[in-house]
């Protein structure tokens, strides 16, 4: 895995350009992006299953349209933009063919994991996973990006083509919702 | 909120490992992705594909841009009040036949006078042709 550290986005651009090296650049590609691709969309969609679906939704998506990448946002932004489509598309898909609701879903995930013996363990990050399943879509991506990924309002605005002040309020609601969802069943 | 805030910092996993992934997942991954493409990209394009892509939407282009010209130039023939289709091709039919037959301007005009003094006499009753127009010598004789 050492090999993607060696390159720089520009440097697999140009080998992704070049028909010669295209595969092994995207090969190298790949690797460098599927973990944040991976754990992105396993926050949003239920099980291993479905991330893994949508994780090679993402990159057939990002095979096809590389060529028209331009150097304006990053391509780490790009990749992410196109997970978090992917994931909206995997979840409506979903929901239109399941019908089931968001308190179902949350449900299940707690008692999945606390009964799971591939969990880490944590009981306190099962309730929060299930608080977190409970938020709608964009709110959910939202708490995602800023909490586990970490990322700068500006870029979370770039990506989701949404006002910085919006997505800050969007967070506040969020946190406010699972604090709420969490207060019954926390000593805290 | 500040509080909640706090234990929410505290209780965020380090790294990526709040989720369980199977063994050698990530290694597997980028070779089955670009099986994956080279699958998708090897596979006989169907026909309703075929019909579906660039063929298709040429076609599309072609009527819709069609159906703009002709309700363009029906617009303009309101406004201007120009002859409907049958007149034009009456006026054409016309024309042409003065061509071929070599009738010149002037027989023309004539033409139409003529058929403006036809159209005058049509209008005079017969009582009234017969009573100007009658010789009254030729009328004696005949008596």
């Amino acid at each position: 895995m050492g090999q993607t550290e060696e390159y720089t986005d520009d440097e697999l651009l140009e080998k992704f350009a070049d028909e010669r090296t295209k595969s092994y650049a995207f090969n190298l590609l790949v690797q460098k992006f599927q973990k944040q691709v991976y754990f992105q969309s396993r926050r949003m969609v239920k099980d291993h299953e479905d991330a893994d679906d949508v994780v090679q939704e993402v990159f057939i998506k990002v095979w096809k349209n590389l060529h028209k990448f331009r150097a304006d946002a990053q391509l780490s932004t790009w990749i992410y933009r196109i997970a978090v489509n992917e994931c909206l598309k995997f979840i409506k898909k979903k929901k239109s063919k399941t019908h089931v609701s968001f308190d179902d879903v949350a449900y299940q995930m707690e008692s999945e994991r606390t009964t799971s013996h591939d969990y880490s363990g944590k009981e306190i990050q099962q309730l929060l996973q299930a608080a977190i399943a409970t938020l709608p879509d964009k709110q959910k991506l939202v708490f995602n990006m800023k909490y586990f990924d970490e990322m700068k309002y500006e870029e979370m605005s770039e990506i989701l083509g949404t006002s910085v002040g919006a997505l800050k309020a969007s967070y506040h609601l969020a946190v406010k919702k699972i604090q709420s969802n969490l207060k019954g069943k926390l000593n805290h | 909120m500040e509080d909640f805030d706090k234990f929410l910092n505290d209780i965020k996993p380090s790294g990526k490992e709040e989720f369980s992934v199977p063994d050698g997942y990530f290694e597997k991954l980028p070779h089955r992705v670009m099986d994956r493409i080279h699958a998708e990209e090897e596979a006989p394009v169907s026909i309703w594909k075929w019909l579906a892509g660039p063929v298709l939407k040429l076609g599309l282009g072609a009527l819709a841009l069609m159906a703009v010209t002709v309700y363009i130039i029906n617009q303009d023939e309101l406004k201007s009040g120009a002859l409907s289709l049958e007149d034009y091709s009456n006026v054409t039919y016309s024309i042409e036949e003065l061509q071929m037959a070599g009738i010149d301007e002037d027989e023309v005009i004539s033409a139409l006078l003529y058929e403006d003094i036809e159209t005058e006499y049509q209008e005079i009753s017969d009582d009234e042709y017969i009573l100007d127009n009658i010789d009254m010598d030729l009328l004696l004789q005949e008596l």
